[in-house]
């Protein structure tokens, strides 16, 4: 079938829609004056409804608490030692032994996830090695001391009988090791070619760690529409399935706004779709109330801290768990998992939650319960 | 004149019908075929072919509300016009912009015969639309079924042209979810 022929499928369609919802508008467009187009005047439809802007109290309340985690960090940087990116959070350790690995790295390779663990604790504890700022003053550690960190994953790329079969979808690119999510999506958030992955290896050893472009299978990979490829990239199957793969590790998260930053999400952008979901059910939500709802929580999210999951003590089952999804201009759908109380992850990024203030995440909920 | 006054009239076969319809529906039938063909000449020869079609169906149709009745027959002919005039080269007007808007919908699936095609889904958009909210039907079919400029179609709803914008959008993302959920591929 012809592609324009489709859509107009759908407007063929669209004249036999119920009366009842076409005179709804009927009378909404009622009230006339009158216009001219062309050499003939045409009465054409008018309505006396003033235009309502909606007040957007949060943008300003956002925009106040950004201008606090500002001076924080800025008070911290006069003190010493607190380097703006928390990717670079590693490098100002003065302790080789017990910093936590570089990302990406040959050191990585071969350690036991629970020895990179340790360091992690450590590291966020601040036992035993401190970086040149004074962080006794909780004041003025700023909250790039209070920053995740997830190590970075140990591989095996040997080319092994079924090993293949039985690893996690994963690839190296650019030293950043690439894990599948299980997240599917339509070919439309293809962006452009990156590189093609070449498969396991014929001869690895854990010495040679990360190499480049190797993984679990070979094929063509993409960026993902709007989404940072520095966090998220994609491959397409045989069957035109889409499927999202993420560098979840060896990397370290200070705020709920550096995950809404790698995804391209902006709280309060407009064009994006919304929909919740548990189990099969799903709904769209499209109502100004919702939807302040939802960028009220999207701006929490954004400002608060991120934790690791395994250290927060709130269990619910899968069954359980709402999702709300966004949908970006683009057609990226965006997975939030909401774990019970006031935890909320990105579902591509499961080591790693943030949690809400009770109020926020509780509206949500009863949002999604009605 | 009513309504039900001016379908009697044709049901008496009374040729005073088309001129009381003409007087009362003329110019609100003439933007709709406008929105669609942006031509004035094809607009009105739109509308008299609606009084012609009129004629012949009534009866045996009796019309509760005239002007919903009237206003499908004339968005039928106008864009049936259209696409016989302009089958290789777009002609800009509100339809041309709502079909690339609505491209969105349709995937790249299999077919199936249309006209079953067109009737089962028109009955998932109407059930879809009664599930939404009253604000995102009135866009959507302002929009799409009206269509009216997004211009236009923001002020009768009373928003600003950025809130029509996003909450079409939602409203498309969300009737192409349904879509797919009930097994539509077009």
């Amino acid at each position: 079938m012809r592609e324009e022929n489709r859509s107009e499928i759908i407007h063929d369609a669209l004249n036999l829609l119920d009366d009842e919802m076409i005179e709804e508008v009927e009378k909404l467009r009622g009230g006339v004056v009158e216009k001219t187009i062309g050499p003939v005047k045409v009465v054409e439809e008018n309505q006396n409804k003033e235009v309502q802007k909606m007040p957007r109290p949060w943008r300003k309340w956002t925009a106040l608490a950004a201008s606090v985690s500002l001076l924080i960090l800025v008070s911290g940087m006069w003190y010493g030692g607190i380097y703006e990116d928390a990717n670079h959070f590693n490098e100002g350790y003065q302790d080789a032994e017990t910093a936590p690995p570089p990302v990406g790295q040959d050191e990585n390779i071969g350690m036991e996830e629970d020895v990179q663990e340790d360091i992690h604790d450590a590291v966020v504890d601040g036992d035993g090695v401190k970086p040149e700022s004074d962080v006794e003053d909780a004041n003025m550690s700023g909250a790039q001391n209070k920053a995740v960190t997830i190590p970075a994953l140990k591989v095996n790329l040997k080319k092994e009988d079924d090993l293949a079969a039985d690893m996690v979808g994963l690839f190296i690119y650019e030293g950043r090791c690439y894990v599948q999510t299980c997240e599917y999506m339509a070919k439309d958030v293809i962006g452009e070619y990156v590189c093609t992955t070449t498969g396991l290896i014929d001869e690895w050893t854990e010495k040679d760690g990360y190499v480049e472009l190797a993984g679990s299978f070979a094929a063509d990979i993409y960026t993902v529409k709007g989404v940072d490829s520095e966090f998220m990239l994609c491959t397409v199957y045989d069957d035109g399935v889409v499927e999202t793969f993420t560098h979840n590790n060896g990397i370290s998260i200070n705020r709920g706004n550096e995950i809404l930053e790698w995804l391209g999400f902006e709280v309060g952008m407009e064009n994006y779709a919304v929909f919740c979901s548990k189990g099969n059910a799903c709904v769209n939500l499209v109502s100004e109330e919702a939807l302040d709802i939802v960028d009220k929580f999207f701006a929490n999210f954004s400002e608060n801290e991120a934790i690791l999951r395994k250290d927060i003590s709130a269990s619910i089952n899968d069954d359980d768990i709402y999702h709300l999804t966004i949908v970006t201009e683009e057609g990226v759908p965006l997975r939030f998992e909401l774990l019970g109380d006031s935890y909320v992850s990105y579902y591509g990024l499961d080591k790693v939650c943030v949690k809400l203030d009770t109020e926020v995440y509780k509206r949500v909920i009863t949002l999604l319960e009605n | 004149m009513t309504d039900e006054r001016i379908v009697e009239l044709y049901w008496n076969r009374d040729e005073s019908a088309v001129a009381e319809t003409q007087s009362k529906y003329g110019r609100y039938l003439t933007k709709i075929a406008y929105n669609i063909l942006t031509d004035m000449e094809d607009s009105l020869e739109t509308v008299n072919d609606t009084y012609m079609y009129a004629w012949k169906s009534m009866p045996p149709h009796r019309p509760s509300v005239l002007s919903t009745f009237l206003a499908k027959i004339t968005r039928r002919a106008a864009i049936d016009i259209l696409r016989k005039k302009n089958r290789d080269k777009r002609v800009p007007s509100e339809y041309t912009f709502s079909l690339s808007e609505l491209d969105e919908l349709v995937s790249n699936g299999r077919t199936t015969e249309e006209q079953i095609e067109v009737e089962e889904l028109a009955n998932a958009i109407n059930s879809y639309l009664k599930t939404i909210s009253e604000e995102a039907r009135h866009l959507f079919i302002g929009r799409y079924y009206f269509l009216d400029s997004l211009k236009d179609v923001a002020k009768y709803c009373g928003m600003s042209e950025a809130k029509a914008k996003s909450m079409l959008y939602r409203t498309r993302c969300g009737l192409k979810a349904y879509l797919e959920q009930e097994g539509y591929y077009i």
